[in-house]
């Protein structure tokens, strides 16, 4: 007779359910990715599920300052941005705008790849503009994101850097949750209208704040903008 | 960084091969309850996707296994959040369990506290080291050990035909 030891050893033959079929691993699929959706939803407000491609084209190369909060452009040619970044340059933007924003500027060589009343979305060079196969909209990550801001918030631990974005004082930090491969910083500043702007700029961009900082100042939200919610 | 293709491929072949053994841990830690066992793997599963990037290659399975002990003790979870979202069609636990003496001792197990089940579970039936157990449960070693020897205790007391090296 077998002690209870070995019988619990044994269980497992008796109660395996047989292995999992395509529709069970898509359904739990589907779950991960409506999941990830929603996350993605709350940390960024006012997400839309369509896809516009507009060109930006390098006209003139703007040099970088190198100190937060400064809104003149120095004169490095090298475009010399931080200890951790690659050189980036800011370019004029000359394609279409979008739909509830202007910008001036933009990084050499990245696109509009998205742009909706809530928010506009800029890629990097080689990014597939093919609209999401799942559905789920446009990605941020790797990506910035530029929309009202809405209900998002910094956490209330957050680190926050004050900056001068056209005058007026903007909170630069960390967005909350991410991880080394997610995270991003995220500016909030007002704009002359009133309106308070959320610029999402991934870490692994490597822009300094003073970058994050000139890039907003060339962002200017229309009347057609809307701010997000949930 | 895992762009969305390669995470659902990877993903998928994660849950065809664990997904049975995931929904045995979970019937056992839930009394037998095989809604709730598929409520607690799917709410796992999500977690793992979203942690998807982040998780080794190789700890998958590990990270699963504590998604679903988590999901299981979660006492919130049975009395207040429990979501429709079980399937149309719920797998089978083997259902019903033929061995008479197999089906005694999940029952049993039932009647023990969530946490000395789990660790007997983990222990026992899944082959865990204590380590492993602690890890999946989020506990000491030392309660493990405790936990899991006390459970076993339970159950030969509740069949004492069974005592250890009874013959």
């Amino acid at each position: 007779m077998q002690d209870v030891e070995d019988m619990l050893r044994a269980l497992p033959q008796a109660v395996t359910p047989g292995p999992a079929g395509a529709d069970l691993a898509a359904g739990d699929v589907a779950r991960g990715r409506r999941a990830l959706a929603r996350r993605r939803r709350r940390r960024m407000s006012g997400l839309a599920g369509g896809v516009v491609v507009v060109a930006g084209v390098a006209v003139a190369a703007v040099s970088l300052p190198s100190q937060a909060g400064r809104t003149t452009p120095s004169a490095a040619a090298s475009g010399s941005t931080g200890a951790h970044a690659p050189a980036i340059q800011l370019v004029a933007y000359t394609g279409a705008q979008p739909a509830g924003f202007t910008v001036s500027t933009v990084p050499a060589g990245w696109k509009i790849v998205f742009s909706d009343d809530f928010s506009f979305v800029l890629a990097p060079p080689g990014t597939s503009t093919a609209p999401s196969a799942d559905g789920q909209g446009v990605s941020f990550i790797g990506r910035i994101a530029v929309m009202l801001q809405g209900d998002s918030q910094l956490a209330s631990d957050a680190k926050v850097t004050t900056v001068t974005v056209n005058g007026r004082m903007g909170q630069l930090a960390l967005a909350d949750g991410g991880d080394a491969k997610t995270s991003a910083k995220w500016l909030i500043y007002p704009d002359a209208k009133g309106n308070k702007v959320l610029i999402q700029v991934p870490v692994s961009l490597g822009l300094s704040n003073a970058q994050i900082v000139r890039f907003a100042e060339g962002v200017a939200v229309t009347s057609a903008a809307k701010a997000g919610v949930g | 960084m895992k762009w969305a293709v390669d995470r659902d491929r990877e993903f998928t072949e994660f849950v065809v091969v664990q997904r049975a053994a995931l929904v045995r841990v979970a019937a056992l830690l839930v009394s037998g309850d095989l809604a709730r066992a598929e409520d607690v793997v799917q709410t796992a599963l999500t977690r793992l996707y979203l942690a998807w990037p982040r998780v080794r290659a190789g700890t998958a399975g590990a990270y699963a296994r504590r998604c679903v002990v988590n999901a299981a003790l979660d006492d919130r979870r049975s009395l207040l959040h429990r979501h429709e979202r079980v399937s149309a069609e719920l797998p089978d636990l083997a259902a019903p369990v033929q061995d008479r003496d197999a089906a005694d001792l999940v029952a049993l197990l039932g009647t023990l506290p969530a946490g000395m089940r789990a660790a007997v579970v983990l222990r026992y039936v899944e082959g865990f080291s204590v380590a492993e157990a602690a890890n999946a449960m989020g506990c000491s070693e030392g309660t493990v050990k405790s936990q899991s020897a006390r459970g076993l205790e339970r159950l030969r007391e509740a069949m004492p035909g069974r005592a250890r090296n009874a013959i």
